[in-house]
């Protein structure tokens, strides 16, 4: 399993590809205007093809940031 | 205005709303954080009863709730108001989805597809207080031109707001709604697997 902070730097980058702007380790929704509605859902099926992952539907609206998405990246 | 439009999409319908709903109008717009971008109600059910007994007087006025259709769970409010059918304008907004929801999108969607399709308007647009930045951003990626700021067009808690206008032709709508279905279809796809 990667390294927290290894996941939490390759999400980072993921975010800011789509949303065309540098976001850091501490991005998030509440803190970054672009990451709105429509772009949210570009992360979420990117992350998910990046990680091989399937998120329920709370999941794609609850998790909000770089950390959390990082988060849930480690629980696999 | 008391309307029967009821608005079936793929995960989300909009559906009349009704004084049944004031509890939920009140809770969504009251405890959101976000809600501080729009205007304020009053957190009593009598006075939001009030409001709606004005609106059902107003025959340019929908207002719809929007509802998760797998199991009609309200998760957000959303409106066509200012309904000009003799130029064929009207504003959309009072939009607001709760945060754990993911009806944003297929919402708004449905709301245009009503405006051009339903009422045969030519163009509708939003006023959204400059300072919402995300909701500005959501405008700008769905594809909806920006128009003239509109000076000090919101005054919430005795602070003046600029706006700013999106504004979207039937003619665009048809080029933008395309893309917006993709990721409404995709989203829906998740949603009702969750069933």
């Amino acid at each position: 399993m990667k390294d927290r902070s290894i996941l939490e730097l390759e999400i980072a980058k993921l975010v800011s590809d789509i949303l065309g702007e540098t976001v850091g380790i501490e991005g998030a929704r509440d803190t970054v205007p672009s990451w709105d509605s429509l772009r949210h859902v570009e992360v979420i099926f990117s992350f998910e093809e990046a990680y091989g992952l399937r998120l329920t539907e709370s999941e794609m609206a609850s998790l909000r940031s770089v950390k959390d998405l990082a988060e849930r990246a480690m629980k696999g | 205005m008391r309307h029967s439009y009821q608005l079936e999409g793929e995960a989300y319908r909009l559906r009349p709303i009704g004084d049944a709903d004031a509890d939920f109008i009140i809770a969504l717009r009251g405890q959101d954080i976000r809600a501080r971008f729009l205007n304020r109600i009053s957190s009593s059910v009598e006075s939001q009863l009030e409001w709606l007994s004005a609106y059902y007087g107003r025959e340019n006025d929908y207002y719809f709730v929007v509802e998760k259709k797998r199991d009609n769970t309200p998760e957000g409010l959303i409106s066509l108001y200012d309904v000009d059918v003799r130029v064929g304008r009207a504003e959309w907004g009072r939009w607001i989805v709760a945060p754990a929801s993911m009806a944003a999108l297929e919402s708004v969607t449905l709301l245009l597809d009503f405006a051009f399709t339903r009422l045969g308007l030519a163009e509708v647009y939003s006023n959204t207080i400059a300072g919402n930045a995300a909701v500005n951003s959501f405008h700008d990626g769905c594809g909806f031109r920006r128009g003239v700021l509109q000076r000090g067009r919101f005054k919430i808690d005795d602070l003046v707001h600029d706006a700013i206008r999106h504004e979207c032709t039937g003619d665009e709508w048809k080029e933008i709604k395309p893309h917006l279905a993709t990721k409404v279809l995709r989203i829906a796809k998740r949603i009702n697997s969750h069933a």
